[in-house]
């Protein structure tokens, strides 16, 4: 699995305008709406779930990732947005430094292995420091896209 | 100062959803305030326990037996709170 099988090419967002983890939030779940990933009457519903999973604990997993999720009723596959914030985000990360590049999962309830998976392999893609440096310093949707479909990871 | 060696435990993956971020955040923060070195296999898979990147990339789906080796002298103080978190179901939705 590569992360262009489930993140949305139209959903990235290369510069992201928010500042705070709420928002951040906020900002990668509209860009999957305006895909039409979901309803709009499912909109507010999915924010408040990944803001009450993040409340549980930061997912800030360090090196500058963070990977807000839940799952939820609305969506029938696992779908991803991926977010770049050149001046860094505030999230209470594991290594307490701010967060440059967002990876939103929004997965279908009663599907922990698909979820489970996209993890694994956000993490594996981006345990590559060269890879991790160039998403943090694109400037638009299909150079990410073009990053992560370059990516050899299977 | 223990000179017994590492202590390796086997304990299974209660969470529903498998070794995911919370726990994985949570056992690395745990880990990464003892002195010893800390492991965790599932299987040939290796993660540095102090880690949270490495213990997501187990991969450690709900009833998976993981092994966890502790080795440093905090290791029998550190042992039980970490083989709690992994061993005690998350309340992620």
């Amino acid at each position: 699995m590569q992360m262009t099988h489930f993140v949305v090419q139209d959903a990235i967002v290369p510069s992201l305008t928010a500042t705070t983890r709420e928002d951040v939030i906020r900002e990668l779940i509209q860009s999957l709406h305006a895909t039409g990933q979901f309803l709009n009457t499912d909109l507010e519903d999915i924010v408040k779930a990944v803001l009450r999973r993040e409340q549980l604990g930061s997912t800030g997993i360090g090196r500058t990732i963070a990977i807000p999720h839940s799952r939820h009723s609305s969506v029938s596959q696992l779908i991803g947005a991926v977010g770049i914030s050149k001046a860094g985000i505030p999230f209470e990360s594991i290594d307490g430094e701010p967060v440059h590049v967002v990876v939103m999962l929004i997965s279908p309830q009663d599907r922990p292995g698909d979820h489970l998976r996209a993890l694994e392999n956000v993490v594996q893609t981006l345990r590559d420091d060269t890879l991790l440096n160039a998403l943090r310093n694109a400037t638009s949707r299909e150079q990410i896209w073009n990053l992560l479909m370059r990516n050899p990871n299977p | 100062m223990a000179t017994t060696g590492p202590i390796r435990r086997t304990v299974v993956i209660v969470d529903p959803a498998g070794l995911h971020i919370r726990p994985a955040v949570a056992f690395a923060k745990n880990a990464g305030k003892c002195r010893s070195a800390i492991t965790v296999w599932n299987g040939e898979k290796r993660a540095d326990g102090k880690s949270a990147q490495d213990l997501i990339l187990l991969f450690a789906m709900p009833g998976t037996e993981v092994v966890v080796e502790i080795d440093g002298d905090d290791a029998h103080t550190a042992i039980d709170p970490l083989l709690a978190i992994l061993a005690t179901p998350g309340y992620e939705d």
